[in-house]
């Protein structure tokens, strides 16, 4: 056997994947627009797309200016249209890094305790305001609990965060304490939650369920601006760390031997993956499927390596949210299923489907 | 015998051995000194190893024996930093390993644990770029020396043209040499190996012993691994390290440790020790005679 013959065959094995990367991107990107266009024309009253476009131009004229199609794209539909895509990106970030870290393809924003945390923070805000605003002013309640909400629900979030890592410390940290903390925790802030919201809030009961099950409804620009910034330091933090993600998935030894501070590398990623996660709950509530399923179609497209994940994952999350929050608003109109309810009823089907064809 | 697939013989008025060819930038590293002090090694209150001092000879081949649950997985543990031990120290280059900057160290030193695991779909090609990990800038991407590092070690370990593969659609015997190739990309002059050959039949574990005969001998790297085949140990290895229950009973070469007094200690068998040429593996490929024949068990067992 001549071995420098054998080193002479082509080695060009790799380009149908970098084309396969190149397709995949191309064509979420389709997609997405698609389904932001779709997002700007469909809802309780549908728009023309030269009533659209017009809105978005904005018109010269104020005579010739339709207000009405202005006020929907401008007020509701685009801010909610960017808002969800952000959200998107944010939880299927948080998913693909978790899922690596975690060595552990069920892992999401949820193991790690973060939706029950913000969950329960929630729930409690909610209460706080009821008992600290009474029932004489209820416009002051609201105020009360929406504005401060995104704020206090990422904080519930992060809190939660930090008591699973710090409960699955034992003389360094291992990914199977790390998802058996996050259970046990999820499991009794989940209850707490559900107890509080049973003997203490009745009069906000309705809000509170409709926070929890996820929802983009009235979200505007002030939220989007309150996502940026999370956005923002997370994706300045991410590239120097997606190398250390990689070869964590090899194993603490083999990581280590290769030369990666495990234990630094692990709290990093981890506190990044919690930020996106923990800033998009406290926008939207605890919208569950879909880290864990976007991490998943974007493994299946691109393979283990996060280089390229994370590159097709937040495609991959914005499309899902959009689509999902599309569908919601259409099924019921006028009224509106909460998005948290559709990527469960979409997710979870196309999950089965996606694992069977594989096994 | 079994025909060595992937390492061609050295033929005759061959200019440069194949291993060589194509190998980017080994020149000038200095020949590692590892070296165990006192190591007292241990989990909570349970000590494995209490107190091991040993010396590793450069460039040479190290093989660890002793019976199941003497230490020798946590003693090569110890030795790659991944372990901080209870008392004394590793020393690589009279440096302390747990000491050593963890990418600094990943350059002088690799090692394969026993069951490495890789993430469903990873091709050959990726994992063994990320070897080049160690020694690459923050955010920079790989150089075309890293390139040619990487395909170097895939030649070598006779993947070439198993690049885009995933490990899970390799044999056995594949998989194990991807993940040295893993090592090997590394560039490190010191390679640890946790049972390498486990798992692997008879023709494989040769493939992966002779390979790490074939870059002891062609590249000076000092390996140090642990083997359950005693007649393989005895075959590939400079030296042999006999251990019991955490304690170093005897380190030298096979010639020397190999006797049937120290199988009886140490494995508890009665052996015939049949041929004991000291400088057999002078000529490394040459075919390797049996050292020892078990005969029995000195344990009887209790019905």
């Amino acid at each position: 056997m001549n071995l420098s013959a054998r080193a002479a065959t082509p080695t060009s094995h790799f380009a149908p994947m970098k084309y396969r990367l190149h397709l995949g991107v191309a064509l979420l990107l389709g997609l997405l627009v698609l389904a932001a266009l779709a997002n700007l024309l469909f809802g309780a009253v549908t728009l023309s797309p030269s009533r659209v476009w017009l809105a978005l131009m904005g018109a010269s004229d104020p005579a010739t200016a339709d207000s009405v199609a202005q006020d929907i794209v401008w007020n509701l539909r685009l801010p909610r249209l960017l808002v969800g895509a952000l959200v998107g990106i944010h939880f299927a970030i948080a998913g693909s890094l978790l899922q690596a870290v975690m060595r552990n393809p069920l892992a999401d924003a949820g193991v790690m305790g973060i939706n029950a945390g913000a969950s329960l923070a929630a729930v409690l805000a909610f209460a706080a305001a009821e008992r600290l605003a009474g029932d004489g002013n209820p416009y002051l309640r609201a105020a009360l609990s929406l504005d401060w909400l995104p704020l206090v629900a990422c904080g519930g979030g992060l809190a939660a965060a930090a008591v699973v890592y710090r409960l699955s410390w034992n003389r360094g940290s291992t990914p199977v304490r790390l998802v058996l903390c996050g259970i046990a925790v999820a499991g009794l802030l989940n209850a707490l939650a559900t107890g509080v919201l049973a003997g203490w809030a009745q009069a906000t009961t309705e809000t509170v369920l409709a926070w929890l099950s996820g929802s983009l409804y009235g979200r505007d620009w002030m939220h989007l601006t309150s996502l940026l910034p999370w956005t923002a330091a997370s994706l300045a933090l991410l590239p120097l760390m997606v190398r250390g993600a990689n070869l964590l998935q090899l194993g603490d030894a083999i990581a280590a031997t290769l030369g990666l501070r495990v234990e630094h590398s692990r709290f990093a990623l981890l506190l990044v993956a919690v930020l996106f996660a923990a800033s998009a709950v406290g926008i939207v509530g605890p919208v569950g499927f879909v880290g864990l399923i976007v991490a998943h179609v974007a493994r299946l497209m691109v393979g283990p390596d996060l280089e390229r994940q994370l590159i097709v994952s937040p495609l991959l999350g914005a499309l899902l949210v959009l689509v999902s929050d599309l569908v919601g608003r259409l099924v019921l109109v006028p009224a509106e299923l909460p998005i948290g309810v559709v990527t469960s009823l979409l997710g979870v089907p196309f999950f089965l489907v996606l694992l069977a064809r594989r096994i | 015998m079994v025909t060595p697939r992937m390492l061609p013989l050295p033929q005759p008025g061959e200019p440069a051995h194949p291993l060589n060819k194509g190998c980017p930038g080994d020149a000038g590293a200095k020949a590692p000194q590892l070296s165990a002090r006192h190591l007292r090694l241990g989990y909570a209150d349970k000590v494995i190893v209490p107190n091991m001092t040993l010396d590793f000879e450069p460039a040479r081949i190290h093989c660890l024996i002793g019976p199941n649950g003497c230490g020798k997985s946590t003693l090569l543990r110890a030795l790659a930093g991944l372990m901080t031990p209870q008392d004394g120290e590793a020393l690589l280059d009279g440096r302390a390993v747990t000491s050593w900057p963890r990418r600094r160290l990943a350059r002088r030193l690799a090692m394969l644990p026993q069951h490495p695991q890789a993430p469903e779909g990873l091709s050959v090609e990726q994992l063994v770029r990320y070897g080049r990990f160690p020694h690459q800038r923050l955010l920079a991407p790989l150089g075309e020396q890293d390139h040619a590092r990487v395909r170097w070690a895939i030649r070598v370990t006779g993947l070439a043209g198993y690049e885009a593969r995933p490990l899970s659609a390799l044999s056995g015997g594949e998989r194990q040499r991807a993940w040295i190739a893993l090592c090997l990309s590394q560039q490190a002059d010191l390679l640890i190996l946790d049972e390498p050959t486990t798992y692997l039949d008879l023709g494989h574990q040769l493939e992966i012993l002779e390979l790490l005969q074939a870059l002891n001998r062609e590249q000076g790297l000092t390996v140090i691994m642990s083997l359950h085949d005693l007649n393989q140990a005895a075959w590939v290895g400079h030296r042999l390290v006999a251990m019991r229950a955490g304690q170093l009973i005897q380190a030298g070469p096979p010639a020397e440790v190999l006797t049937e007094r120290l199988l009886a200690d140490v494995f508890r068998i009665r052996a015939r020790i049949i041929d004991d040429v000291p400088e057999a593996h002078g000529d490394a490929l040459a075919s390797p005679s049996p050292y020892f024949v078990p005969i029995s068990s000195l344990s009887t067992p209790t019905l």
